[in-house]
Formats: structure tokens, sequence, C-alpha cells
């Protein structure tokens, strides 16, 4: 071979150069990439979501075996602690029997005469919604989100928006679903906003999350009436959420600032029901406002 | 060195497992543990297994693997995908390059070190989320998360260092 003849390189040997460089830059080409990731989110967040119901339809069955125990483990410990009550809940239930079995009286009564008023008004009645009970397996989110993980999803119907409740109140809405899962997006997440109105007062408002227990209450009125204490109930305004249901009470009232403390204690979701609303929201999230 | 096949099956097993914890701890802060008030405030296990593995072992948090690790935490803990992989690649790099220098030094300093470069991390964080909402966040939830990842970093550095020195015995 002679001197400053050229050796021919492999594949292998001419691939090794652009692998150093790679190496080298990969910190700089992994955070552009990751902000590549950042930007498209932005733009397009549904090219993204997809990988998302995918990671959640993954970890979904993982938490339902993982929280199977601590969901026993509260049974239980609710179960002792109400056999050491017993006595006592049963004084309270007796008491509390009565006077649902005087309400119900008053609920038929109430019932026939609704009935008779709307026939006497011709009134076409509000379609039913229906609901599935679903049990919250992860409790994800961060600073800057409040959400989380049922175990059931697009495979027994679950669709995109349907209202989420539990026998306390209002939880949130599905944000996303994926095969076997869905992701619900919390009443305190930063991005929700719920039309509530006030129960007594009557005063119409807008609760905005703020990532903490005690949302506020926007768009209220600077003479409002809201007193400490009220309950928040939905509006049903948009039709986005069913009228009615309870939110939390009035925990502050301020010029600066109302604010509510939930009645869901999010910290505890256990059970919760997917509400199966049928009126057509007037605004959507995605698409502004719908035609009608 | 040349080894049998089962040896480099073993050895592999091993050398996966902390990223294996690691990934095991990002999983189990997200299950409900109906555990009242805690579901925002997670500790940052990823930073902190980045933090122990990057001074002591870093081939064994190789750069795709914090990436990815990164990427899982977004998709999620409902985060701004990206968000998660630029900050540990970033903080991967500091570890990295600095590295000889923390591996000197003692554990409280060490326990400083992360204290302040977590900080740090928050900071960035919280001003990324700003600017992707065009609003300014509030910076409380990120100090409560910041202070909660502080205080549970001497408990991870344990179980990642009794991990560490039980390698020779495992391999």
């Amino acid at each position: 071979m002679s001197i400053g003849k050229k050796k021919k390189l492999t594949v292998f040997e001419a691939v090794i150069p652009i692998r150093a460089l790679l190496y080298r830059f990969s910190v700089f080409l992994m955070m552009a990439f990751a902000l590549f990731i950042i930007v498209v989110n932005r733009v397009s967040p549904e090219s993204i979501e997809k990988f998302r119901t995918k990671t959640t339809d993954f970890v979904a069955p993982v938490f339902s075996v993982l929280t199977s125990p601590v969901q026993t483990f509260n049974n239980v410990k609710d179960g002792i602690s109400h056999m050491f009550n017993i006595y006592g809940e049963n004084k309270v239930l007796r008491q509390e029997n009565e006077r649902l079995i005087k309400m119900k009286t008053a609920a038929i009564e109430l019932e026939a005469e609704n009935r008779r008023l709307r026939e006497l008004l011709n009134l076409i009645p509000e379609q039913g919604s229906t609901f599935l009970t679903a049990r919250v397996v992860g409790s994800t989110g961060g600073p800057y989100s409040s959400s989380a993980i049922i175990n059931f999803g697009g495979d027994i119907g679950i669709k995109k928006g349907q209202v989420v409740r539990n026998k306390e109140g209002l939880v949130g809405r599905v944000a996303e679903v994926g095969k076997g899962s869905a992701r619900i997006s919390l009443i305190t997440d930063f991005s929700s906003r719920v039309p509530v109105m006030t129960e007594n007062s009557g005063e119409r408002a807008v609760l905005a999350g703020d990532n903490g227990s005690y949302p506020e209450l926007t768009h209220l009125p600077s003479d409002t009436n809201v007193r400490v204490g009220e309950r928040v109930i939905t509006s049903g305004d948009g039709q986005y959420f069913p009228a009615g249901i309870v939110v939390g009470v009035v925990r502050s009232v301020s010029k600066d600032r109302t604010d509510i403390k939930t009645a869901v204690d999010f910290g505890r979701l256990g059970y919760v029901g997917i509400i199966e609303y049928n009126l057509e929201p007037e605004i959507t999230p995605e698409a502004g406002v719908s035609p009608q | 060195m040349i080894t049998d096949f089962p040896t480099r099956v073993r050895r592999f097993y091993i050398c996966a497992f902390p990223a294996f914890i690691t990934l095991l701890l990002v999983l189990v802060v997200a299950i409900n543990l109906q555990f009242s008030g805690l579901a925002n405030f997670f500790p940052l296990f990823a930073f902190m297994a980045v933090f122990y593995w990057g001074i002591y072992q870093p081939e064994l948090v190789p750069i795709w693997f914090v990436f990815l690790l990164g990427l899982f935490q977004d998709f999620l803990y409902q985060a701004v995908p990206g968000i998660s992989s630029f900050l540990l690649i970033l903080f991967w790099w500091i570890v990295i390059s600095q590295r000889r220098f923390l591996m000197k030094e003692s554990f409280f300093a060490q326990w400083l070190i992360f204290a302040v470069s977590i900080g740090l991390i928050s900071l960035v964080n919280w001003l990324i989320y700003s600017i992707y909402f065009s609003h300014a966040m509030p910076p409380v939830f990120a100090f409560l998360q910041f202070s909660i990842s502080v205080f549970f970093y001497p408990l991870i550095h344990k179980i990642f260092y009794s991990i560490y020195k039980s390698f020779p015995k495992m391999i």
C-alpha cells in the first residue's frame, strides 16, 4: 500500500465520527427535541394526546391492581370505625329516618304538584341522564394541573367531555379517553371553568380552578349578595354541566376574591359516576360556540 | 472480559435495576392512595435518581433513558409533554459535568447542592409554564413540591446507596 493512498473506509468506520459528533451534541439534540414536543403540543395538542392516552391505558391496569389493597384497607378502617360508633350512629340514623319519612311524603306531594303544573304549562321535559360508575385508580397532577385516572374508558362508552361526580358533588369532566382508561380533569385544575350559582342569593358566577382546594368564584357582580357558608351548585348555563350538582360552599367573600371550599375531598376520591348528559353544549372547549 | 450469556443477562438486569426503581417511584406517586391533599405535591423522584446515579454510576442513567423518563412522567401527570424531559436533561448535564467535584463532597453538601439545583429547576419549570400559558402561575405549589423533594432526598439517597453498595456482590 503506497503512502498517500487513501484507505477505503468501511461503513462502520465512516459512521464513527458521526456517532461521536451525535454523542457530543446529544444533550442539545435531546433538549431541542423536548422543546419541539412542547411546541407541537402547543400548536396541535391532539397529535400528542394519543401518546398520553396510550400511557394511561398502559398504567391503569397496574394502578387498578395496586389500589385494590388501599381500597380494601380504607373499607376495613371505615368498618372498624363504624363498629365502635354503632350505638351512636344507630340513634342518629333513627332520627334521620323519621325526618326522611316526613320529607318523602312532602316530596311525593311536590312531585304530583309539579306534574300537574307541567301539564298545565305544556312543558317539554328535559332529557334525562344516565351514568356509569368507575373507580379512581390514579391521582395524577402536579403543581400546575389536577387530574385523576379512572379504570374504564372508551370500551364501555365513556366519552370526552362527560361530567363526573361522586356522592359529595361535582368532580370534573372527562378530558381524555383511552381504550380501557380515562383521565378526568378536576374542577380544581387551572383550566377548569364551571358555570355555577349560589343556592340562596341566586348569584351566577364562573368557578375558576386554581389547583388548590379553594377555587375562585369569578364574574360576580360588584354588589354581590353572596354570603359565607352559602351552597354553590352548577347553574347549567351553557348546557355543559347539568344544573343543580353541588360544587361546594362559599368559604370567603372579599372585595378582591370570593372562593369556595369544594364539596368533594379530591385527596380521597374513590368511586365516581360518569354522567351521560344528553344536552348538546352551547360552547365546546374544542370548537368554541357550537352551531345551533 | 468474556462472560457467558446467563451472566450477561444477569448483569443487564442488575444494571437496569436503578432505572426500574426510578420508574416504580414515579408510578407509585400517581397511585390513588387516598391521602388527603397529597396528590399534587409529589416529590421529584426522577430528579433525585438522576442526581444520585449521575454522580456515582452515570452509565446507569443514559441520556435516552432520562429523556424517556421525563416524557413518561409528563404523559402520566398531565404535564405539558416535553417539559420534564427538557429539565431532566438539563439537570443530568449539570450533574454529569460536575460529578468529579460532587463525588468528593459529603452527604450534607450533596443534599445542599441538590436543594439549590432543584430550586433552580423548579424556577425554570415555573418560568416555562408561565410562558406556555401566557399567565404567571402561582409559585406556591412549586415551592411546596420543591420543599417536599428536599425533605425526601435523604431517604431516596439511602435507598440508592444500599442498591449501589450491593452491586459488587450481585455482579
